[in-house]
């Protein structure tokens, strides 16, 4: 780990990876999008809209998964001051908070046909509202000081804040959830055939694979813009 | 000890010394409050459905603009740096500033509620459960909010920062502190509830202040 | 926990700070700092601005962290160090009589040391006066008298003589006389030479970065 905390180093691993990740997110793609939208059954309860659960559930999981990253990053950023970690937090916000609003977005189009109304209080669409809200204050936190530094470390603990937060605030809106809606039909009840796992997996592939190439995309731009301001603080001084 | 209460008191005077920023915090908190049944109408049945939420909700935003200065006072005159190298560990004086920001704000907040309460017609029942439950949930709010101070400190547009940064964190407690006074209103025992709010509290004070010192430690770097 | 003025002078101090560099803002201000001081001396930090001279107090006060480099103390007590920045700490709606006593019982200091650091620094008509309504002047002298109030033998003063006339500057120079006399250590940045005379001095810009700053 200590060896690719230098950005150099991280880089090249990354340049090394990048091809592979790429060519498997296409083929995840290729392969899913098509499994998802024409070949696989509809469902007997929801028919053609089940397919919308072929990219709500996948951004569902990467809305979680890059926080917790992110959450990851920061902790051993604030610990071991490693700068690598620190990128890969910060690169993973911007895509986490986009599979999150792409998973509430699909949410309520699914919504729409089967509650009658695109927004529900179901407790599973609220956690993630609530997880949107938590990747909005992060990048704001790290966008407001005029040194980068504080506002990486500032935005760092309140990663950490929230990673503590998240599952309290699960609990909370469940119960609140079962207090104000006792049943409702939710997304999360549906029983997976075993016809729909297949692209399902694929397609959570897919986004898997896309996320790895997206950060290490941002991770060389942060690595490349550091270079350029050290530079140009060298030549200021 | 010593300290923690020296530090108190201080906070404590000096909020007595400017205690128009108490009273404008009870007073933005009676007239958000007020504005509501103008809002929604003066129907009985409606305004004591919603109260205990209104009162809940006010209260967060109250409590959070009290919240801006709670820091940046002492970062501004230098006391911050001074106390940070004073013989005393951080962690005391977050402590110590978070007691003193619940004695101004939290306190009263709760002390006005009851009367707020009147003029949302709710029902005599809840009252109790109403101190209750805000005795118990606004030393959170303060705990909670007082990370939130210490990481925006020394940030641009921190009045839209810090609410953006706290109130996804104040939502837990906003909807427990709901439940805890609807349920004791409604006849059922709510002493789960209060356990939960308690249990928010206990955890709060344990790691907020700690959060809330190496925040400050960041800041003053 | 409570320590006397006459403290001071029994402990024998030594501060070591061994190749010490800062970096601030992905930029390497100094490095390579060295220096030794035992009771009883004094260091005046000079430099041009920006050379670092804030950045270095702040590291020995442990406010800021060093980016290499070792401080020693002995004994190891951090309650040792009392520091004075560019600003005051004095709250502006509390009495100076107020902040004085506030800070006195935060240090653990006794009841007398309010009174000897009043007299000290001359502060008798102004001790009933809210802290923003006096002059610079003033608020400086007010914020020193601190330092008398503690029991702590090394004082990390930054800029103490900014906006003070000649007066004042004459206080201040025999309040730290007084200090380096009784066995204390003052460490001091300042660009203008005071009537006190420091037996060591260190200029910053003979220690500028080396480094490359492009490490990646």
């Amino acid at each position: 780990m200590h060896a690719f905390a230098n950005p150099t180093r991280f880089l090249k691993l990354a340049t090394a990876i990048q091809p592979w990740a790429i060519g498997l997110c296409i083929l995840c793609f290729a392969v899913g999008i098509p499994m998802a939208l024409v070949f696989s059954p509809p469902d007997y309860q929801q028919g053609e809209t089940v397919r919308i659960m072929y990219v709500h559930v996948p951004s569902a999981w990467m809305g979680l998964f890059a926080y917790g990253v992110m959450a990851a990053g920061s902790a051993s950023y604030l610990i071991w001051r490693h700068p690598v970690a620190n990128m890969i937090a910060k690169a993973s916000a911007p895509i986490g908070a986009m599979f999150t609003a792409l998973c509430l977005l699909t949410g309520m189009l699914w919504g729409e046909p089967m509650w009658g109304t695109p927004w529900v209080w179901d407790a599973r669409l609220t956690s993630m509202l609530v997880l949107f809200f938590l990747y909005l204050g992060y990048m704001a936190l790290g966008d407001a000081f005029d040194s980068p530094e504080q506002g990486d470390k500032a935005a760092a603990i309140l990663a950490l804040v929230g990673s503590v937060n998240l599952p309290i605030i699960k609990f909370s809106v469940d119960w609140w959830n079962s207090l104000h809606q006792p049943s409702i039909f939710s997304m999360a009840g549906v029983s997976v055939d075993t016809a729909m796992l297949a692209p399902l997996f694929l397609m959570v592939g897919a986004f898997q694979f896309y996320y790895v190439v997206v950060v290490f995309m941002r991770v060389r731009a942060q690595v490349l813009a550091a270079k350029v301001r050290a530079a140009r603080l060298m030549r200021a001084a | 000890m010593k300290s923690f209460l020296t530090l108190i008191g201080r906070d404590l005077r000096l909020s007595i010394k400017h205690r128009a920023d108490t009273i404008m915090v009870a007073g933005f908190f009676a007239i958000t409050v007020i504005l509501f049944p103008f809002g929604i109408g003066p129907e009985p049945g409606v305004l004591e459905r919603v109260g205990a939420g209104i009162l809940w909700v006010t209260a967060l935003l109250a409590c959070l603009l009290s919240l801006d200065h709670l820091f940046s006072d002492d970062e501004h005159d230098g006391t911050l740096d001074l106390l940070l190298t004073a013989p005393v560990a951080p962690t005391t004086v977050v402590a110590a500033k978070i007691t003193a920001h619940w004695l101004t704000t939290g306190l009263p907040l709760t002390l006005l509620a009851p009367i707020l309460g009147v003029a949302l017609q709710m029902p005599s029942e809840s009252t109790a459960p109403m101190i209750l439950a805000l005795l118990i949930g606004t030393p959170t709010l303060s705990l909670i909010g007082a990370v939130g101070a210490a990481l925006t400190l020394g940030a641009r547009r921190r009045g839209v920062l810090l609410p953006l940064v706290i109130l996804p964190l104040y939502i837990p407690v906003l909807i427990f502190g709901v439940g805890a006074i609807d349920t004791s209103g409604m006849g059922f025992d709510a002493g789960g509830l209060f356990a939960v709010l308690g249990g928010f509290l206990l955890m709060a004070a344990a790691l907020c202040p700690w959060a809330a010192a190496v925040a400050l430690r960041l800041a003053s770097e | 926990m409570v320590p006397t003025m006459s403290t001071r002078s029994t402990a024998a101090i030594t501060f070591d700070v061994h190749n010490l560099s800062a970096r601030r803002g992905g930029r390497t201000i100094f490095e390579n700092l060295s220096f030794s001081l035992k009771d009883g001396s004094a260091l005046m930090v000079t430099g041009p601005n920006g050379s670092g001279k804030s950045t270095l107090l702040r590291i020995l006060v442990g406010l800021l962290r060093s980016e290499a480099g070792t401080i020693t103390l002995t004994p190891e007590d951090t309650t040792e160090i009392c520091y004075a920045g560019h600003r005051d700490g004095l709250k502006g709606g509390l009495s100076v009589l107020e902040n004085l006593i506030f800070w006195s019982r935060l240090y653990g200091a006794e009841q007398d040391a309010v009174n000897q650091a009043v007299n000290r620094m001359a502060l008798d008509t102004v001790l009933e006066m809210p802290a923003d309504m006096l002059s610079a002047g003033w608020r400086r002298r007010a914020g020193l008298a601190r330092l008398a109030l503690g029991s702590a033998s090394i004082w990390i003063l930054d800029e103490p003589y900014t906006a003070l006339d000649a007066e004042n500057v004459d206080r201040i120079d025999s309040l730290l006389n007084e200090h380096v006399t009784a066995g204390g250590v003052v460490v001091l940045a300042t660009h203008q030479a005071p009537g006190f005379t420091p037996n060591h001095k260190i200029n910053m810009a003979d220690y500028p970065a080396k480094t490359p700053e492009v490490e990646w």
